[in-house]
């Protein structure tokens, strides 16, 4: 803290014009939750403020808290995502991981490590040739780190392990039963079968590093059916549906 | 002991709600202007009401540019007859359009969007007039279209999206995006990243 302004940083995650040149943008920061700002005259063509202040910018500010609003007097980008906004595929994805990112992160307490991993994913989508199984790993992690990880090795209903064979998928339980327990399973549960090879994937996103999950051989197709459910489990457990995700 | 607001006639209720719901005025302001109005003889504040009553009754959007028009059937209007229909320039308001119109520096036809593509505030290609730019390509190929979006995050995917497009369906038409770098009045010192790289990557030969 330096003088009567506190510094801080993170990631922006969108941006609204006010009045004539103002702009209030919401920061998903390092320590102090998300928060609201104002930046005063950032859209004047002049202003120090302008270029900065841009969703998907991971910024360093700083500012005054003498109104409800605090006001933004500088701010400094790290890292612009340059090569994820020169795409438009790359570019709506990574709009998804921050919308995201806004339902699970707490709003008034440190989200350093989750905005680590966030920044991260985005950094890898610009690197990768499957940007969804990149998204895949996130919500799968997302997930996990605010305990609603799923349960890909025990059965939901029995909770023995689960066999080398196809099992079926559960979002709204957020898990799988194996064969025998599906007589248990309630009536208005949508089950989906997934074979072994699909169920590998999610083993290997739980027990795997990143560089090695990517260099998996995995086909398009089951990306996309993991990918949908994971994308219903996320629905689930917020219980609404991402703005975002219809894009994608 | 104050007034309340419930103890006004509801005629006043009605219109300092009317005025809230403009954007950039609160309740105050509102409730100013309200007494304002109240202040002001009937012919003045008749004039407002018919004014604001015309441009609803009067105005709709022309069905080639997307430009306000007064012409009724608004196939075409005054803003884009008798303009270069090959060179068209995509914005996504009428206000850029107009900027762009009152600098002279466009000779061409405008489309106009209204709107960008914005995933976070749920708003798509389907929901701007993206799909009457394309029948209006389809009816007239133009030898150049002009992407005159804004350098924002939003203006930038519409861009990027229509140019995506363009390039895939149909190989004989130019696609241009407007420049961008450095505005004219600011210091390098204060320049964004973003800024920077674009004016390198932008910059022209002088000699």
């Amino acid at each position: 803290m330096k003088g009567k302004g506190n510094y801080t940083r993170g990631l922006i995650s969108r941006c609204t014009n006010y009045k004539d040149s103002d702009i209030i943008f919401t920061l998903l920061s390092e320590n102090d939750g998300i928060q609201n700002f104002i930046a005063r005259g950032a859209k004047k063509p002049t202003s120090k403020l302008s270029g900065h202040i841009e969703p998907i910018n991971f910024v360093e500010i700083y500012y005054t808290s003498k109104s409800d609003l605090p006001a933004v007097s500088q701010v400094q980008s790290i890292n612009s995502f340059m090569k994820i906004k020169s795409k438009y595929n790359l570019l709506i994805r990574s709009q998804y991981l921050v919308e995201l990112s806004e339902k699970f992160f707490s709003d008034d307490a440190n989200n350093n490590s989750q905005l680590k991993i966030l920044t991260e994913t985005i950094d890898q989508l610009s690197k990768t040739e499957h940007p969804d199984l990149v998204i895949m790993v996130y919500e799968f992690e997302l997930l996990k780190s605010y305990g609603f990880g799923l349960r890909i090795f025990e059965c939901l209903n029995c909770s023995k392990s689960l066999k080398k064979s196809s099992n079926y998928f559960s979002y709204t339980n957020g898990g799988f039963y194996c064969e025998s327990c599906l007589g248990n399973t309630h009536s208005n549960e949508e089950l989906v079968k997934f074979s072994i090879e699909d169920q590998i994937i999610f083993r290997s996103i739980e027990r795997k590093k990143y560089d090695e999950i990517l260099s998996l051989d995995i086909n398009d197709l089951s990306i996309k059916k993991l990918s949908e459910m994971l994308k219903k489990s996320i629905s689930n457990v917020l219980g609404v549906q991402l703005k975002t995700s219809r894009f994608l | 002991m104050t007034l309340g607001r419930s103890s006004l006639p509801i005629e006043i209720q009605k219109l300092i709600i009317a005025f809230s719901s403009l954007p950039g005025i609160g309740p105050k302001t509102a409730q100013r202007l309200t007494f304002y109005v109240l202040s002001q003889n009937t012919d003045e504040t008749l004039k407002l009401s018919e004014a604001l009553r015309d441009v609803k009754k009067n105005l709709s959007y022309c069905q080639n540019c997307f430009f306000i028009t007064n012409e009724e059937g608004g196939e075409s209007c005054s803003f884009c007859t008798n303009k270069d229909s090959s060179l068209i320039c995509v914005v996504e308001n009428i206000v850029d359009a107009i900027t762009i119109e009152m600098s002279g520096i466009h000779s061409g036809s405008f489309h106009i969007l209204h709107g960008s593509i914005s995933p976070m505030n749920g708003i798509g290609p389907e929901n701007l007039k993206i799909n009457e730019l394309i029948k209006r390509i389809n009816n007239k190929l133009p030898k150049e279209i002009i992407l005159a979006t804004n350098p924002t995050l939003e203006g930038e995917a519409t861009s990027m999206y229509l140019s995506n497009y363009i390039k895939d369906n149909y190989e004989n038409i130019k696609v241009t995006k407007l420049a961008k770098g450095l505005a004219s009045g600011t210091d390098l010192e204060y320049s964004d990243f973003n800024t920077l790289s674009n004016a390198f990557e932008n910059r022209t030969n002088i000699n």
